[in-house]
């Protein structure tokens, strides 16, 4: 059995593939409605934590589980690429570098 | 009280894990869950799916990262098989994020050995898994971040001089005596 090195030597790494930004229309339609609500849904101290759904500008509903929204969402015949589900909690920037310290 | 990994060792040497094609080296004090990914919706998870080591790093603000190489070579995915959400910036790259659930393989309580008899235990990754495209080198290991603990509402107690952690569902009356 060989042995994964910890650091690997760059240069023996796969080759690079360009990184092209790849989301559904469909799921950034939903993920726009969900930060156009955001204020309002943080209003709201008990729904933080909490989950809640998008189907474009349509809120599918909000639960205490991921799964429960996933399970709506299939149950109407959305396809993966159609819906998002979103935690309500504060947003934070894309672009903030979030690095891990050591790994 | 669901527990989900019962006495987890940790250790104060470096230690090794297996990993599809080879082993890795663990470093000392460094949790290591064994854990596979799964596409969202799917109620269980297969059978065959692969199993591979995550640290556990609270230090890192978000759930899941593992490079492209892991997703393909230990978690047996391709990235092809996942819907992008998002992008997050890690290590001065824009790195894609990919709706995915996580799953915990329970252990043998006090060992390293999982326990067959028992269902894994799944997690929705609230913002996905952020996958580092081929060409990047970090991070080493697969990485589960406090959102991602977050996002499956568990406790941790750990057990210092006999170096154990526990992690367990969080009761529903927990939220009254906090």
């Amino acid at each position: 059995m060989s042995t994964v090195q910890p650091n690997p030597d760059p240069a023996a790494a796969p080759e690079a593939v360009e990184y092209v930004c790849n989301i559904p229309p469909g799921i950034r339609r939903s993920q726009e409605a969900f930060r156009r609500d955001l204020p309002q849904l943080l209003a709201n101290k008990k729904l933080e934590g909490q989950w809640v759904a998008y189907h474009g500008d349509e809120r599918i509903g909000i639960a205490r589980s991921a799964r429960t929204l996933y399970r709506e969402c299939y149950r109407r015949g959305l396809k993966d690429e159609e819906f998002d589900v979103c935690r309500i909690e504060p947003e934070e920037p894309d672009d903030l570098d979030c690095t891990p310290f050591y790994e | 009280m669901p527990v989900i990994l019962r006495k987890l060792p940790f250790f104060n040497r470096v230690t090794t894990r297996p990993v599809p094609g080879g082993t890795v080296p663990i470093l000392p004090y460094q949790i290591v869950l064994s854990v596979s990914i799964a596409p969202t919706g799917e109620e269980e998870l297969h059978p065959r799916a692969l199993r591979f080591p995550a640290v556990l790093d609270t230090g890192f603000n978000k759930a899941f990262l593992l490079r492209e190489e892991h997703l393909n070579q230990w978690a047996g995915l391709r990235r092809e098989h996942l819907r992008q959400i998002g992008e997050i910036t890690a290590y001065g790259q824009k790195v894609p994020l990919f709706r995915g659930n996580l799953w915990f393989h329970r252990n043998v309580a006090g060992w390293l050995e999982e326990a067959s008899n028992l269902s894994p235990f799944c997690v929705d990754l609230n913002r996905g898994i952020a996958v580092c495209p081929a060409g990047m080198t970090q991070p080493r290991l697969p990485l589960l971040g406090l959102r991602g603990l977050a996002a499956a509402n568990v406790q941790l107690s750990f057990h210092w001089w006999k170096r154990l952690v526990s992690i367990r569902t969080t009761p529903w009356w927990h939220r009254f005596f906090w």
